[in-house]
């Protein structure tokens, strides 16, 4: 009983693993569409800081640490709200679980604490990566044509 | 310095192209007014963007001191732009998220010309100087046209770059303000010492530069435009004339760019951390409850087993031999803790023998005047039960008797009516059987007993 419950639940474990793992592709995807919808609106912009003598490498540092910021953050507030989940789950079925008793038992802090920090870094890097196609592609680009490219 | 055009092309589209600019020459000393007169769509701005290396030409070259800038790295070509030149676009420009004074610092900071602080002085000095010192934490969204546009001409001296490109920089203005630009353009060249490349569709104000061009497809040619003293043409309302001296720096800490960034940044994060501290405050008044809950159930439950297996004493009082190989069970339940009553649903019994090695069920029903459905026991109740024990090849753990199991389940509370406050209890009842069809002579003959074999023999739990 207790090795089948354990099959399942690494069966289970794997799946959402996976699921994860599909989810921050199709995450990807959507950063590097947003970044490379958002970097088109800002052409006008970016050709005027190059125009100003903004180094190539400066306006694409400037765009993949907006990136990193803003996905850092929903990493932050996605991790709060995972986190007020996990305690719903905990304060509802683990609490039916503990009155029949079976205690619900948290995963050690060291666990939970490496996840935290994972889960940012990864949101971070996300964006990073994300939007480094949009950005080395503005980075490619002539002032004049960016300036020229507002509107279009 | 001297920056020189060489030829200059620039075409469109896939070759041959549409030559928006054809081999135009021109060559620029420090300090020279030049105008630039054209219609619409012969070129002008495409030529002032090569003359500020922002497009390559499709052909010549733009030679800085003889140096051709389209031979540099990029990186080299961003700092020409940064320190020799400074544009005044025909749109407005200004990044519309940073204050005035931001705006004005923004090319000091991205081309690390100087300190933050010596860049945040020389824009409160610029934006003074552009009469704008009491409008430098305006956002450009607050600001009228005209007063953006000499935002956009302080930011393009922020780094006293030797030449200013004004590509139209009042097309979209009244004549009034149009005068303003040009005038303010004329005085800062004049305490500057830049020099101006200025792009207009108004001659009169195209003949105030040293030189006129006109622009006609594409092709640079002198203009015959009579050149008039570099005067204002209108006389400035007191209020519009700045002094030729560098304003005094505003005496306060200069505003560093992306203040707003971070005040955003750490506003997000407070009401982050208001609302996750409201969450995990909450969370904690409910886990304290929640624990309560499950020690008083936990307790109720530790009762509630201490009644159902220490206060109600069960066993088996008698088995009758009824013939033909039925027999009659007469368990008892004895409540011995006290005066409260303990109820049971009478036990579900059932009745085993022992086979070789595994246990056969055999019939068993309540006797038909024994208790039924739930009783109040106070001190000792007793159950009667009939089953048929007629069995072959039963097991003989002692000769010639049966090894009978009796397993009875019943729910035990403290109330008549329970409301959860219910305890499964499964008893085992274990005893020797003699057969019906062993006669007492047989059994004698393996063991012996002070009289005749007895029905049934009681065996300790196991």
């Amino acid at each position: 009983m207790l090795t089948s419950s354990r099959q399942a639940l690494s069966t289970l474990l794997i799946g959402m693993a996976a699921f994860t793992a599909f989810q921050l592709i199709a995450l990807l995807i959507l950063v590097s569409l947003l970044f490379s919808a958002i970097v088109q609106e800002r052409y006008r912009e970016v050709g005027l800081l190059r125009a100003m003598g903004a180094q190539p490498n400066q306006v694409m540092t400037i765009i993949l640490a907006e990136a990193a910021v803003i996905t850092a953050l929903g990493g932050l507030a996605g991790l709060g709200f995972g986190a007020a989940v996990l305690l719903t789950f905990a304060r509802s079925l683990g609490f039916y679980f503990a009155l029949l008793g079976v205690p619900f038992s948290w995963p050690p802090a060291a666990v939970l604490q490496i996840g935290a920090v994972l889960a940012i870094v990864f949101s971070a890097v996300l964006g990073l990566v994300g939007a480094f196609l949009p950005a080395w592609r503005v980075r490619r680009m002539a002032p004049y044509a960016l300036i020229q490219m507002e509107g279009r | 310095m001297t920056l020189a055009a060489q030829v200059l092309t620039k075409r469109y589209g896939d070759a041959p192209g549409y030559a928006a600019v054809r081999g135009v020459s021109l060559e620029l000393n420090r300090g020279e007014f030049i105008s630039i007169v054209g219609r619409s769509g012969s070129g002008k701005s495409t030529l002032m963007a090569m003359l500020g290396a922002l497009t390559k030409p499709t052909e010549g070259r733009l030679l800085l001191d003889g140096t051709d800038v389209w031979t540099l790295p990029e990186s080299e070509r961003a700092t020409f732009r940064s320190r020799h030149v400074g544009f005044v676009f025909q749109f407005p420009s200004l990044l519309s998220n940073l204050t005035a004074v931001d705006n004005v610092a923004v090319p000091a900071l991205l081309g690390r010309t100087m300190e933050v602080e010596e860049a945040y002085a020389r824009a409160h000095d610029l934006i003074a100087r552009v009469d704008l010192a009491d409008r430098a934490d305006a956002y450009p969204g607050s600001m009228s046209g005209g007063e953006q546009r000499r935002v956009a001409v302080a930011r393009a001296l922020i780094n006293a770059p030797p030449l200013l490109l004004a590509d139209e920089p009042t097309s979209d203005l009244d004549e009034d303000t149009e005068t303003d630009i040009i005038d303010l353009l004329e005085r800062l060249q004049r305490t500057e010492s830049f020099s101006l490349v200025l792009v207009t569709h108004d001659l009169k104000l195209a003949k105030r530069a040293q030189r006129s061009y006109e622009m006609r497809q594409g092709m640079l040619a002198a203009s015959d435009l009579p050149q008039v003293a570099a005067e204002p043409q209108r006389r400035v309302s007191p209020a519009r004339i700045r002094p030729e001296q560098p304003a005094p720096v505003a005496a306060r800490a200069p505003i560093r760019l992306g203040a707003n960034l971070w005040g955003g940044v750490k506003a997000f994060l407070i009401v982050a951390a208001v609302i996750f501290a409201a969450i995990f405050a909450a969370d904690v008044g409910v886990e304290k409850y929640q624990a309560m809950r499950v020690r008083e159930r936990a307790a109720r439950v530790a009762a509630l087993q201490y009644l159902a297996l220490n206060r109600l004493r069960g066993d088996v009082q008698s088995v009758a031999d009824l013939g033909d190989g039925r027999y009659e069970l007469a368990t008892y339940l004895e409540n011995v803790g006290g005066a409260e009553p303990i109820y049971v649903m009478a036990p579900d019994m059932r009745a085993y023998v022992q086979v070789g090695t595994v246990w056969q069920e055999v019939p068993m029903t309540p006797a038909d005047d024994g208790v039924t459905g739930v009783t109040k026991i106070e001190r000792k109740q007793t159950y009667r039960y009939r089953f048929d024990a007629r069995v072959r090849d039963f097991a003989q753990l002692l000769p010639n008797y049966m090894h009978v199991r009796f397993s009875g389940t019943m729910l035990v509370s403290p109330s008549s009516r329970p409301n959860g406050d219910v305890f499964e209890r499964k008893d085992n009842y274990y005893v020797y059987l003699k057969p019906f069809d062993v006669a007492d002579e047989v059994v004698l003959k393996r063991m012996r007993f002070s009289g005749k074999p007895p029905v049934w023999i009681p065996m300790p739990p196991h």
